[in-house]
């Protein structure tokens, strides 16, 4: 292959890898916000319920980010390194988007989702709520901002090329038209549906695994289920399984209904563009192909949503009989990946689309791709995708391992010295964050403390 | 804001990265072997490695949003600089973003699961992958310099003083020593970014956006600049507390 596929296809992979992390991402946040916000409204012994489930799904949501994170800044260096040229035409449009995604956004969601995790026995309560609502916010604009820049390459508008025929370069000339372009507001609420829908499939696979499980009393019964809840465990999943269900659904409606919005700009856009190129009319059948897969998987994922949607009523899903319970349970653990997989299929369709253009009608791929030879272009791909990919699978068994072992041992919000405790840590550490058997602690004004009785935690 | 301010502006946010992640960096690389006051090297113990990963936790995340803030300004300002030092540096660049994402793989995950083979290979990974990204990042200051023997002299030192700069964090946060320290090793790590941002200022500011984009990106810096600044102070204040029973010890 040549240097510029091979940077295409490193592109492409590291892409898919981001995407996925993204999708969690965005579609788990909401759902930690409104825990969190319910365990800071809470008054009786729901509170604990709502604490583990901040605490459970927050855990889940970290460790999703990290490597969201750095597939993210893989990513971010692949345009200087592969596609110089693309910052040479555009570097001006295409660019000012990226600057206000980690300047203004990216800058304050990782700022304040730090404080979020380390500041959780500090801030008040509430406050430490509305910090994890204002990352939310700044992630989806962070989201937004990606897809304005993705937008243009699509759909190019509110621009002008100036210079000579050699070396041209884009300005914005309005960047209100470069902002409401179809292509990054139509697209972004439909990816916006597709990490809900993500959020939520995870939410219920997750929570129904563990319901299915004989471990809790009330689902270990033969015949019917509980009307109630038996415990705190059983509590969390059923709200968990049930928020998921909602989320689920409501990101399936969005995702199909702005999936179809994107027609009338698609067609007029592509009007012509693929006949007069080989490889472009390769890409064409392989978008066609992606995008029918996704359409037929959709349509699964929601004919799958409506009934557990129904079943919600009077919480039947939770009362029916044990062994279609269990049935139901099992499917909606399988059909977690689902939701994954279409969105990458989604993307593949939009950007094959686009191919032999890195904008669509301007700039060709192979125009602006580094005059990197194909060997060096390949060593970096094999070490960076391998790398990433790697990583990933390693962050997924982790997260897997984290959502089977439930509200055992969360250490989000854990005390310190439970953790350091876990950790084999002697008196000599222990003293200084106020363990068992301590007089002092670090914190100023706590001399003399006795801790011998259970941290503050369970008396929460 | 002209190119001469945003120039300014991406030498702070290069400064605010080797500061604060410089100092995870330095932890990082010294998370396995402690020195003891009287000379002797030591093996930490896997709770003495958790206090290290405690003490500087706080400042990974709002440490590293300062250098891909300063990758978008380098995209979306300066492009052709961007595209320049990354085709002239490519191995080294690839090293750094490897290393980088090694690095936080490693921070992140290797608290997750108790077993201790896991925490084992996972504190190796940390410490090589800590000493390369800071090597590396002393590299490609080099890059720009035009010159191999200073990107290697420039990623040697960068190794070097991010490990004492760490080990000021740490024992400021253990409060062992003063803040008087960590002044001091911040100063040795910023120098070298300020050194090249000012060798490489003329073809930095030649190779700028034209003036309305900059003027407009301007707007957005300054509006939202005093916010990301002032969440900075409240993390900076999260560090600058004695490392205690109300810490978090997520990593």
């Amino acid at each position: 292959m040549e240097a510029t596929e091979l940077a295409r296809l490193q592109f492409a992979l590291l892409a898919a890898v981001h995407f996925v992390f993204v999708l969690l991402t965005l579609g788990l946040g909401p759902v930690v916000a409104i825990f969190n916000t319910r365990w800071v409204r809470a008054k009786d012994d729901r509170a604990l319920v709502f604490e583990n489930a901040t605490r459970f799904w927050g855990q889940l949501y970290l460790v999703n980010y990290a490597l969201g994170i750095a597939a993210g800044i893989v990513l971010e260096l692949q345009f200087g390194l592969h596609f110089p040229g693309l910052l040479d035409v555009a570097g001006e449009v295409f660019g000012a988007p990226l600057v206000v995604e980690t300047l203004a956004a990216f800058f304050l969601e990782s700022t304040l989702l730090g404080l979020w995790v380390f500041g959780w026995h500090l801030f008040p309560r509430a406050l430490h709520a509305g910090i994890f609502w204002a990352v939310v916010v700044t992630g989806y604009v962070s989201a937004f901002a990606v897809m304005v820049a993705n937008g243009f390459l699509r759909n190019p508008m509110g621009y002008v090329l100036e210079g000579p025929p050699d070396a041209q370069v884009a300005r914005i000339t309005d960047a209100g038209a470069l902002i409401t372009n179809p292509a990054a507001l139509l697209s972004g609420l439909h990816v916006v549906g597709a990490c809900l829908a993500a959020g939520g499939f995870v939410l219920v696979g997750v929570s129904a695994w563990h319901l299915a499980q004989g471990g809790l009393p009330g689902t270990a019964r033969a015949g019917w289920g509980g009307r109630r809840p038996a415990d705190h465990d059983e509590d969390l999943w059923r709200r968990s399984l049930r928020t998921g269900v909602v989320t689920g659904s409501l990101g399936v409606l969005l995702a199909i209904g702005f999936g179809y919005s994107q027609y009338a700009y698609i067609l007029q856009v592509d009007a012509g563009m693929f006949a007069d190129d080989a490889d472009g009319s390769v890409m064409e059948t392989l978008s066609l192909t992606a995008m029918g897969f996704m359409e037929i998987l959709a349509y699964l994922m929601f004919l799958g949503a409506l009934p557990l949607l129904l079943l919600l009523i009077g919480n039947a899903v939770f009362r029916m009989p044990r062994r279609l319970r269990v049935l139901v349970y099992w499917l909606a653990v399988l059909a977690v990946p689902v939701p994954f997989g279409v969105a990458i299929l989604g993307w593949l369709s939009r950007e094959l689309a686009r191919q032999p253009w890195v904008i669509q009608g301007v700039v060709r791929v192979d125009d602006v791709t580094s005059d990197q030879s194909g060997q060096v272009v390949l060593v970096s791909l094999v070490l960076l995708v391998g790398l990433m990919v790697t990583l990933a699978i390693l962050d997924w068994w982790v997260l897997g391992r984290l959502a089977r072992a439930g509200t055992n041992r969360l250490v989000l919000g854990a005390e310190a010295s439970d953790v350091l405790r876990d950790d084999g840590a002697g008196p000599d550490v222990l003293v200084r964050f106020g363990g068992p058997g301590s007089g002092a602690s670090g914190a100023p004004g706590a001399v003399d403390v006795q801790d011998d009785g259970p941290e503050p935690e369970a008396a929460r | 804001m002209n190119a001469a301010a945003w120039a300014v502006l991406l030498t702070v946010l290069l400064v605010g990265w080797v500061v604060l992640d410089g100092a995870v960096q330095g932890a990082g690389a010294t998370l396995l072997q402690e020195r003891d006051p009287d000379g002797k090297d030591r093996r930490r113990e896997p709770a003495e490695r958790r206090v290290v990963l405690a003490a500087v936790g706080p400042l990974l995340l709002p440490g590293e949003v300062w250098l891909v803030a300063a990758l978008g300004v380098l995209v979306g300002v300066f492009p052709h600089a961007e595209a320049d030092l990354l085709t002239a540096g490519y191995p080294v660049a690839v090293t750094l973003i490897g290393s980088w994402a090694l690095r936080d793989a490693g921070i992140w995950l290797r608290s997750r699961r108790p077993g201790r083979v896991w925490r084992d290979v996972w504190d190796v990974v940390l410490v090589v992958a800590s000493i390369m990204l800071a090597g590396s990042w002393g590299a490609l200051l080099g890059v720009a310099w035009g010159s191999g023997l200073v990107a290697l002299a420039l990623g040697i030192v960068a190794v070097v003083v991010t490990r004492l700069h760490g080990h000021a964090v740490v024992a400021w946060r253990l409060r062992r020593t003063g803040a008087l320290p960590v002044a001091v090793t911040s100063v040795m790590v910023a120098s070298p970014v300020v050194g090249t941002a000012i060798a490489a200022w003329p073809r930095l500011v030649d190779g700028a956006v034209s003036g309305a984009t900059m003027a407009a990106l301007g707007i957005v810096a300054i509006v939202v600049l005093p916010l990301v600044l002032v969440l900075q102070a409240v993390a900076w204040w999260l560090v600058s507390r004695p490392l205690g029973r109300r810490d978090t010890l997520f990593f």
